[in-house]
C-alpha cells in the first residue's frame, strides 16, 4: 500500500471508530487500541477490545493485533456502517455582506437588452432573501468489459435550476457552517419553475425530482469526455472482434460454398448430390447461427453502461440581495428581479422566461416577456419581437416564408392564405 | 431525458430516491457522517486494471509473474486467454486472481469452472481458502437436490466437464449466459469433433480462461482448436491455418513462426521455470521398510481377508450385506495406517444393525484382535527415525485415531509436540503453527495441515501412513517443498512390507520416481492413464481381485507399467511444447 493510501485508510478507520463512539488510544506508531461500544462490536463481529495494526511490520511485531488493510473485514464493516449514514446534510454560508449600493448601474452594465432599456423603479427596494444550492455527490460507474468508478460532485442552484459552475470553481474558498447565523428572511422563489407558482416549496418532492434529473444531466455533460474515450476504446476492440469473427465465418462460408460448387461440378448421381447439398446447407445455416451468437456475445461485452449512484446530498443556504428593475420599450414594459450574489460579487444572469436558461442578453417581447436570443422571433414587417410563448401571434408569409406578427399579416380574400405586404395577392 | 440519443445505457438506480426522500423530509445529519460516507465511497472506488483491487482480499501472495499474467489477461486479452504456464507455476492462482478481480469490480457474477472430476474438490478448496470465493460443486448434496435446475440457481459452480457436457445438463447450461467460464486441463478440448469442444464452444460467455500446461500434445491442430474456442478467427479457418502455419506432411511442425507467435501472443501466456526463477531446493525421499509385528500382521491379513470377501466386485453376498465399497476402502486404508485407526471403525461396524449377524460377529472378533495390540513396528521405526533427526519434523497421518496414538507415544518419549487437525478452529490452527515454528520440534498432523500456510521453516516430513492417491502424497510434499523453502527437503516414508501402501509406494517411487517430480506433474501423468477411474479405486480393485500374492504383484506391475507409459507421454508432450513455444510467451519478471 502506498503511504498516501495507507494514511487515508488509517484516517478513515479512526474517524469511523470515533464516530460510533469507540474509545481509541495509540500506544505506539501504527498500533491502535480500541474499545468498541457493545452494539457496534456485535455488528462488526469483533470483540469489544481490539488492537489494530496499520502496517505489516507492526502486525508482525504484535501478533495479537488485527492488521487493518483494504478489504479486511473490519474495514469492510466500517465502510458498510459509513454507507448507512450521512445521506443528507444542511450547511449555511453565513459571512456575506448583504448590502450593495448601485445595483441598478451594475445591472445596466451586465445585462444587454437589444430592444429595450432598464429603468429604475421608484418604489423598489433591495430585498434580502434566502437562496439555496444542492450539492449532489454521485458515484459514477463505467461498465463495459471492464469497470471504473469515480466520484463526481455537482452543485445545483436550487433557485435557478441550473448547475452553479461559478460557485463550484470557487468552492475551496467557501466557508460552510452547520449553524445558521443570518437573520430570518423569506425563501427566494424557484425562478425556473415559473412565476405562476412562486409559493413552491424549495424542497418539494416535485422540485427535488426535477433538480435530481438536471443534476444527472449535468454529470453526464461533465463525464462526456470520459464516456467518449471509453466508447472509442470499446469501439476499437469491438471493431477488431467483429472483423475477426466476420472474417472467420465468411471464410468458413466460402469454404463450404466452394465444396458445394465442386460437388455440383463433379456430380454424376442426382440423389447423392442432393444429399450432399442438403448437408452443406445445414452447415451453412449452423455457421450463420454461430456467427450471430458470437457477434451478440462481443456486442454485449463492449456495450457501455453508466450507473449514477447518488451517494449523498448537501443543502446549502445563502442569503442574497434581490433588486427589481423595470424594462421597457415602445411596445411593452415589465419588471425584472435581479439577484446579487454577495459571495461571488456578481449579479446573477437572469433566466430567459421561455427556456429558463440563464442569459446575459435579453429581449423584451411585445407582450411583455423577457426572452433570450434563441427564444425570440422578429416580425419581418414591423420589426416587433415576440417570444416563443407568444407563437400564436406569429405566422409566416406563404410566399417568402418570412415571420410575420399578427399585426403585419395580410390575409388573402381569395384563398385565405397569409402573406406579407410585398407578396400580397401572390399566394394563389 | 433523451435516452434514445445515447449510445450507452444510463442507469439511475431506484435506491437514489432514498437520499431524496430524506432531503424532502428534512432529515439532516451531521457533518462527520456526511464526510465519512464520502470517504467510504472514495476508499472503495474501482479504478483501471493498472492496480488490482483484489490483492488485499485474498489469502495468497502471488508471485510477480502471476500478477503480471493476471494484468495481461485483464488488460490485453480482455478476459479471454489461454494460460499455459509450465506445471507447478500456479495457473490456478492466475485464474483465481483474474476471477476475483472481475468479481470485486462487479463485472462477473455467474461463473462456471469446468475441471476433470478429480480436481473439482481441489478447485473448490483453493477458491475458498485462497480467494474467499465460495463455489458449489456438482457433487454437493444441495446441488444434486435441485438436479438440472441447480445450474440456474447457483451463481458460482465448479463441475466436472464430463458431467456438464452430458446431454441432460448440457441443454440447460447452454441456455445460460455466463459472465466467466474457466476450463482447467483444457487440452481435453483439443479435438473440435468431440462433444467437449462443441459444448465449450456453445457456452454463452463474456470472459473465458483455458488452463493447460500442454496446449499441444500431438499436432498443431490442437492449438488451433483451443484458440478458436477463445477467439474464433484469431487463426482464421482450419484450412487457412494449415496452409499458413503447418509444414505440409508433418502436422507437428510449424512454419511462419514469427507470424504465428504474434497471433498467439494476443491470447496466450506461458511462463516457464527458467524465466520466472522459481527454483526449489533438492528433494530427498527415503523409504523405511519394516515388518509388521506378528499380531499386527495377523490383524492386517484378517482385515484384508474380510475386505476381500465382502467387497462388491468379488463378493457373492453383495446384495444382502450392508457394506459398500467406500466403507471397505476406508477399513483397508485404516489398517494400513495403524491398528489404532481401524479399531473404532471395526467397533462401530460391529454394532451397526444394518450389517448381517455374521458380519457383526466377524467384525467384533477383528475389533477384539485390534484392541489387544499395544505395540507397533511402525511406531518403533518412527521413534528410531526421530532420534536421528535434530531438526523440526512434520509427521503426517491420514487418520485422527492414529494421530491420537502418535501424540501419546511421542509425548511419552519426551518430544515437544504441536498437534494439527481439521477439527481445530482457525485461531487454534494459527496458534498451533506458530507454536510449532517457535517452540515445538514435532508437528503431528493430518492432511488438513498447512493448506495455504507457510511451513517452509520445516524441511523434514515423515509419512507415517501413505495415501493411495498420489495427488494426496504430492499435496503433503507441497506443504514444505514450495517457494520460500531454502533448505533441501527430506521425506521419509514408513512402509510395512506386504501392505497396499508398500505396493503403491513401490510403483510410484521406483517406476515413475514420483518424489522427484515437480508438484503438478503427477496430475498430468494420471491424466494420461488409460484407466480414468480414481487411482485409489484402481488400487483397491487390484487388491480385492487378486487371489494370490503373485497375481497381486503382476497386476501392480501392470499398473506400474501403465504409469510409466503415461509419464512418457507426458514427457514427450512437455518436450514438444518446449520446442514449440520456448520462452516466447512468458511475462517476464
Amino acid at each position: 500500500m502506498a503511504d498516501r493510501e495507507s494514511a487515508e485508510l488509517k484516517s478513515f478507520v479512526l474517524s469511523c471508530l470515533q464516530a460510533i463512539g469507540a474509545l481509541v488510544d495509540t500506544p505506539s506508531y501504527n498500533l491502535v487500541e480500541v474499545v468498541l461500544p457493545d452494539e457496534y462490536a456485535a455488528e462488526l463481529g469483533k470483540p469489544a477490545f481490539l488492537r489494530l495494526a496499520f502496517s505489516q511490520e507492526v502486525a508482525e511485531a504484535h501478533p495479537d493485533a488485527e492488521y487493518v488493510t483494504y478489504g479486511s473485514p473490519l474495514v469492510e464493516g466500517l465502510i458498510e456502517l459509513a454507507r448507512r449514514r450521512g445521506l443528507a446534510i444542511r450547511w449555511y454560508i453565513n459571512d456575506v455582506r448583504l448590502s450593495k449600493p448601485g445595483l441598478f448601474e451594475i445591472a445596466k452594465k451586465s445585462i444587454g437588452f437589444t430592444n429595450a432599456r432598464l429603468v429604475p423603479l421608484e418604489e423598489a427596494a433591495d430585498r434580502r432573501m434566502c437562496f439555496y444550492y444542492l450539492l449532489f455527490n454521485f458515484k459514477v460507474s463505467y461498465i463495459s468489459d471492464e469497470k471504473q468508478e469515480a466520484l463526481v460532485p455537482v452543485l445545483m442552484n436550487l433557485n435557478t435550476g441550473q448547475p452553479a459552475h461559478e460557485l463550484e470553481e470557487n468552492w475551496s474558498g467557501v466557508m460552510l457552517d452547520a449553524e445558521r447565523r443570518f437573520p430570518e428572511m423569506a425563501d427566494a422563489p424557484l425562478f425556473w419553475r415559473g412565476r405562476e407558482n412562486p409559493a413552491l416549496q424549495p424542497l418539494s418532492e416535485e422540485s427535488l425530482e426535477e433538480l435530481y434529473r438536471r443534476a444527472a444531466r449535468a454529470v453526464e455533460r461533465r463525464i462526456a469526455p470520459t464516456i467518449a474515450s471509453l466508447q472509442r476504446r470499446a469501439a476499437r476492440h469491438l471493431k477488431l472482434d467483429r472483423a475477426r469473427i466476420n472474417g472467420f465465418y465468411d471464410d468458413l462460408r466460402a469454404e463450404l460454398e466452394r465444396r458445394l460448387e465442386r460437388a455440383r461440378r463433379s456430380a454424376t448421381d442426382e440423389a447423392a448430390f442432393e444429399e450432399k447439398r442438403r448437408r452443406i446447407e445445414e452447415k451453412l445455416a449452423a455457421v450463420e447461427l454461430e456467427r450471430r451468437q458470437k457477434l451478440a456475445d462481443v456486442e454485449a461485452k463492449y456495450r457501455l453502461r453508466v450507473v449514477l449512484d447518488l451517494i449523498n446530498v448537501a443543502l446549502i443556504a445563502q442569503p442574497k440581495l434581490v433588486t427589481t428593475v423595470g424594462v421597457k420599450n415602445r411596445y411593452a414594459s415589465t419588471t425584472l428581479a435581479l439577484v446579487w450574489d454577495p459571495l461571488l460579487h456578481r449579479l446573477e444572469p437572469p433566466l430567459c422566461q421561455v427556456c429558463k436558461l440563464p442569459t446575459s442578453r435579453l429581449h423584451l417581447c411585445a407582450n411583455g416577456h423577457l426572452a433570450c436570443d434563441d427564444c425570440i422571433l422578429k416580425c419581418s414587417a414591423c420589426k416587433r419581437e415576440y417570444c416563443r410563448l407568444c407563437e400564436d401571434f406569429m405566422g409566416a408569409c406563404s410566399v417568402c416564408g418570412r415571420p410575420l406578427c399578427a399585426r403585419s399579416q395580410i390575409k388573402c380574400q381569395v384563398c385565405g392564405r397569409i402573406t406579407c405586404e410585398e407578396h400580397r395577392g401572390m399566394c394563389h | 431525458m433523451a435516452v434514445a440519443a445515447r449510445s450507452y445505457d444510463l442507469v439511475l438506480p431506484e435506491d437514489n430516491r432514498r437520499v431524496l426522500e430524506r432531503l424532502a423530509k428534512g432529515l439532516f445529519e451531521d457533518w462527520a457522517s456526511f464526510d465519512l460516507r464520502l470517504r467510504a465511497e472514495r476508499l472503495s472506488l474501482i479504478r483501471g486494471f493498472d492496480k488490482l483491487i483484489s490483492l488485499e482480499s485474498i489469502s495468497v501472495i502471488p508471485f510477480p509473474y502471476q500478477l503480471e499474467t493476471a494484468k495481461i489477461v485483464l488488460r490485453r486479452f480482455r478476459g479471454r486467454g489461454l494460460l499455459c504456464d509450465e506445471v507447478g507455476l500456479g495457473k490456478t492462482i492466475e485464474a483465481g486472481l483474474v476471477l476475483k478481480e472481475y468479481i470485486m469490480r462487479g463485472l462477473v457474477r455467474k461463473v462456471l469452472i469446468l475441471t476433470p472430476p478429480a480436481l473439482v474438490a481441489q478447485w473448490r478448496d483453493e477458491m475458498a481458502s485462497k480467494f474467499h470465493l465460495d463455489f458449489v460443486t456438482n457433487e454437493d448434496p444441495r446441488f444434486k437436490a435441485l438436479d438440472t435446475e441447480a445450474w440456474k440457481v447457483f451463481d458460482r459452480i465448479i463441475a466436472s466437464l464430463a458431467t456438464a457436457r452430458s446431454k441432460r445438463h448440457r441443454c440447460v447450461i447452454e441456455s445460460i449466459h455466463y459472465d466467466m467460464v474457466i476450463i482447467d486441463e483444457a487440452h481435453r478440448l483439443k479435438n473440435r469433433l468431440t462433444v467437449s469442444w462443441k459444448f465449450a464452444n456453445a457456452l454463452q460467455k463474456k470472459y473465458i480462461l483455458l488452463l493447460t500446461a500442454t496446449p499441444v500434445q500431438n499436432t498443431l491442430d490442437e492449438l488451433y482448436n483451443l484458440i478458436t474456442l477463445l477467439k474464433p478467427g484469431q487463426l482464421k479457418t482450419k484450412r487457412s491455418f494449415k496452409r499458413q502455419f503447418i509444414v505440409r506432411g508433418d502436422p507437428r511442425l510449424p512454419k511462419n513462426r514469427g507470424r504465428l507467435r504474434e497471433l498467439l501472443a494476443d491470447v496466450m501466456v506461458r511462463n516457464t521455470r527458467s524465466q520466472v526463477s522459481v527454483r526449489l531446493p533438492k528433494r530427498h525421499a527415503h523409504t523405511i521398510k519394516l515388518r509388521l509385528l506378528p499380531p499386527e500382521r495377523e490383524l492386517y491379513d484378517a482385515v484384508s481377508a474380510f475386505v476381500r470377501a465382502e467387497h462388491p466386485v468379488v463378493s457373492q453376498r453383495r446384495r444382502r450385506g450392508g457394506l459398500n465399497r467406500f466403507t471397505l476402502q476406508v477399513l483397508q486404508a485404516e489398517i494400513g495406517s495403524s491398528p489404532f485407526a481401524v479399531l473404532p471403525t471395526l467397533r462401530r461396524m460391529a454394532e451397526n444393525p444394518a450389517n448381517t449377524a455374521r458380519q457383526r460377529r466377524e467384525l467384533a472378533r477383528l475389533a477384539e484382535q485390534a484392541a489387544a495390540i499395544k505395540k507397533s513396528a511402525k511406531a518403533e521405526a518412527l521413534l528410531k527415525l526421530l532420534r536421528a533427526i535434530s531438526d523440526k519434523v512434520m509427521v503426517f497421518t491420514h487418520f485422527r485415531a492414529t494421530q491420537d496414538y502418535l501424540v501419546r507415544l511421542l509425548e511419552e518419549a519426551g518430544y515437544s509436540l504441536a498437534v494439527y487437525h481439521g477439527g481445530l478452529t482457525t485461531p487454534q490452527k494459527d496458534a498451533c503453527i506458530r507454536d510449532f515454528e517457535r517452540r515445538k520440534q514435532v508437528l503431528v498432523c493430518t492432511e488438513a495441515a498447512g493448506e495455504g500456510r507457510n511451513l517452509q521453516f520445516c524441511n523434514v516430513m515423515i509419512n507415517y501412513d501413505l495415501p493411495w492417491n498420489p495427488m494426496r502424497i504430492e499435496q503433503r510434499v507441497g506443504r514444505i517443498h514450495r517457494i520460500g523453502q531454502e533448505r533441501e527437503v527430506y521425506i521419509y516414508n514408513l512402509s510395512a512390507e506386504g501392505t497396499i501402501e508398500d505396493h503403491v509406494l513401490r510403483i510410484l517411487d521406483s517406476k515413475i520416481n514420483m518424489f522427484e517430480l515437480v508438484i503438478g506433474e503427477m496430475d498430468m501423468i494420471l491424466g494420461n492413464l488409460e484407466d480414468q477411474r480414481d487411482f485409489e479405486e484402481i488400487v483397491m480393485d487390484i487388491w480385492v481381485r487378486s487371489r494370490t500374492k503373485e497375481e497381486l504383484e503382476r497386476r501392480m506391475e501392470e499398473l506400474g507399467e501403465a504409469l510409466v507409459r503415461a509419464k512418457q507421454e507426458y514427457l514427450r508432450t512437455k518436450e514438444y511444447d518446449e520446442v514449440l513455444f520456448g520462452e516466447d510467451f512468458g511475462v517476464g519478471e
